[in-house]
């Protein structure tokens, strides 16, 4: 870390950029716009909390996974058992399994239990882990598939603890669009120092080179589990947040979201944080504007309303053209740099256009000058 | 006795329709590493023209069932070209990752056209009834289904060994570099992998049409996993393999149905994937190993 000759202004950007990105973007919202946009905002930032958990193990280890909404699942049918009121209760879950009993009696504060679910689900993906990283990588991704298919139907089936697939009711609904903010910055800050710490390193050395990574004694398995945990902690603590905002089912946290999720994050790229974020504000101001457009837009005397599922269809088209012409996403692949930096390196590439010695060191100049 | 006999016509005809499955997965996913994930969707269309050319249109049945293969083909053929012929040198997940979204993009299609309701196919009266012989009533659903399987299965083993096409195939399958400096041409033996899908997914897309009488845009959802678990657990990249796994997970999930005290039946699924798991981890290459790793030219 502490390299001579280390640029840390340029490592502190990774993080600087996306937060302030996404913090700006909420504080207009939150002081111009009115309540309903505030939920639109709460909303996609709650996606933005699941696509930087899933950027975690996904971007670090190079393996997609499809099995991390139902970490979400596990964290937000967590939240909710800790944090229903003593009362409502044992009015709903009158059969619960003996073993846990004592959980009908607890009634915990909203962030303790958010943390809670969040361990919860690390653990889970810890055991359900081990097994899973000892594989190559496709059949890991595959793995993580059926893992989210047995999940989804132990929920959708272990009536006496989920319901079965009835919706939840009784959690108090206390996310706001700022603590919802305050909690996506913490994700964003979980994946900035889980990526720039020995453990990351080292995963992404894994990613590059397999077989390099473990000639230099980096444990494969162990990495990956330890990046899937984490990534499932900061997953878990997404779905305690949608259980804090929404009611929902098991299927809240099927397929569509899974395909949703992964649309984000291919779309901004999958392998740098900046690639998160970006996907996840483009992806949702778009969406918003289809939403719009799908409700009605006025053009002068016209009402123009496109099709509902317009959105939907849009969103897999564009998955698509980015995988076919752009498979490293909007961010290609590259982390965030300070604004100035983005512009001075975008100028110099405009001028390598015409190759001149001046505008070359100028650039350059220009470059060294700001880090 | 005969509860034995009826568990067992149930297992082969779901075993077939299983297996049916599986193979058009497999077929592709020998060739090129591809897991498609669509072809759920290619099921569902099928279903959907057999709505539309009997419900709406009203043509014959037998028509409707030939308009409804040669759809089937053409939108496998369609999707090799626009979708995974671009991504066909990118690895395997990212591919799998292209069939999902080519998937979500379908199904939300069929959504903003046809409609998320479920639309009812009226098939002759034939599919719904019962022979009895002695004691045993057996639906003649099952018949046609192990015997349509049978027959797809003879044909796709004569079309492998005896055709030129075919031979190609295979060839490919076990060494596609090798293939192509031998002549062999990348787009013509994929397409006709996809092809073969897409006959493939008519008929199992006919048996789970005649089995629930309607369709709706999530049909091909739950068959394509269960196919998707039967190419893993049989092997992926052998055909024989994929058939094995089909039929497997066919006697499996009877056998389920039959053991399992009824409060934990409804976690058969859970089992059948838990099983998957378990094969990635004990034996990835499946109970019929293909013959080689997969290579794409």
């Amino acid at each position: 870390m502490a390299t001579p000759g280390t640029d840390y202004s340029r490592i502190v950007a990774i993080f600087i950029v996306p937060a302030v990105l996404v913090a700006a973007i909420a504080i207009l919202c939150g002081f111009f716009a009115g309540a309903a946009t505030q939920t639109i905002v709460r909303s996609a930032l709650i996606q933005l909390i699941v696509v930087v958990g899933l950027y975690i193990y996904s971007g670090n280890s190079g393996i997609m996974s499809f099995g991390q909404t139902s970490f979400m699942a596990i964290g937000a049918y967590a939240a909710a058992l800790l944090t229903v009121p003593v009362m409502q209760k044992h009015f709903l879950w009158p059969d619960f399994p003996g073993a846990g009993q004592f959980l009908l009696d607890v009634q915990l504060h909203p962030a303790v239990a958010a943390i809670i679910a969040g361990l919860f689900a690390a653990v889970i993906a810890a055991i359900v882990g081990y097994p899973l990283m000892k594989m190559n990588g496709f059949q890991a991704s595959i793995a993580t598939l059926a893992l989210l298919i047995v999940i989804n139907v132990v929920i959708a089936n272990w009536k006496s603890v989920t319901h079965g697939t009835s919706t939840i009711i009784g959690v108090p609904p206390i996310a706001t669009m700022w603590n919802t903010l305050f909690v996506a910055e913490a994700a964003i800050l979980i994946a900035f120092l889980y990526q720039i710490s020995g453990r990351g390193l080292r995963l992404r050395a894994v990613r590059e080179d397999p077989y390099a990574a473990s000639s230099i004694g980096i444990s494969i398995a162990f990495e990956r589990i330890f990046a899937f945990a984490i990534s499932a902690f900061v997953v878990g603590i997404a779905g305690a947040m949608y259980a804090f905002s929404n009611p929902f089912s098991v299927d809240t946290f099927y397929l569509t979201l899974t395909f949703y999720t992964i649309a984000v994050l291919v779309i901004g790229g999958q392998a740098s944080l900046w690639g998160a974020v970006l996907g996840t504000t483009v992806v949702s101001l778009f969406t918003q504007f289809t939403r719009q457009a799908e409700a009605g837009i006025s053009i002068g005397a016209f009402n123009f309303a496109m099709p509902v599922g317009t959105t939907e269809v849009a969103l897999g088209i564009a998955m698509l053209l980015i995988l076919i012409l752009r498979p490293s996403g909007i961010s290609g692949g590259h982390e965030a740099t300070w604004p100035w930096l983005a512009w001075a390196k975008w100028r110099g590439r405009n001028a390598a256009a015409e190759p001149t010695p001046a505008a070359a060191t100028a650039t350059t100049r220009a470059g060294n000058g700001d880090g | 006795m005969n509860v034995v006999i009826s568990y067992l016509i149930d297992a082969i005809s779901l075993g077939s329709l299983d297996a049916l499955i599986a193979l058009g997965i497999g077929v592709v996913f020998g060739l090129m590493g591809l897991v498609n994930f669509a072809y759920g969707d290619v099921i569902t269309l099928g279903a959907y023209v057999l709505f539309a050319a009997i419900g709406v249109f009203a043509l014959s049945f037998g028509i409707s069932v030939v308009l409804m293969i040669v759809v089937a083909v053409g939108i496998a053929l369609l999707m090799e070209r626009v979708a995974f012929r671009p991504v066909r040198h990118a690895d395997p997940t990212t591919m799998l990752i292209t069939s999902f979204a080519l998937s979500y993009t379908i199904q939300n299609l069929e959504i903003l056209t046809v409609g998320a309701r479920a639309k009812f196919v009226a098939l002759p009266s034939f599919f719904s009834d019962y022979i009895t012989l002695g004691p045993l009533q057996i639906p003649n659903l099952s018949l046609f289904v192990i015997a349509m399987t049978a027959i797809l299965l003879v044909g796709l083993m004569t079309f492998l060994k005896r055709t030129s096409l075919g031979i190609q195939m295979q060839a490919a399958a076990a060494d596609f570099a090798m293939a192509r400096l031998l002549g062999v041409k990348t787009n013509r033996v994929i397409a006709a992998a996809f092809a073969i899908s897409g006959v493939f997914a008519a008929a199992a897309s006919f048996a789970l049409v005649a089995q629930l009488g309607q369709v709706n845009p999530s049909l091909g959802l739950l068959p394509v996993l269960i196919g998707f678990a039967g190419v893993i657990i049989g092997g992926l990249g052998s055909l024989a393999g994929a058939t094995l796994g089909g039929f497997a997970l066919g006697f499996l999930t009877i056998v389920l149905q039959a053991v399992l005290p009824t409060s934990l039946s409804p976690f058969r699924d859970a089992v059948l994937f838990t099983l998957v798991i378990a094969f990635l981890l004990v034996r990835p290459q499946g109970l019929l190993p293909g013959r080689t790793t997969v290579e794409r030219a």
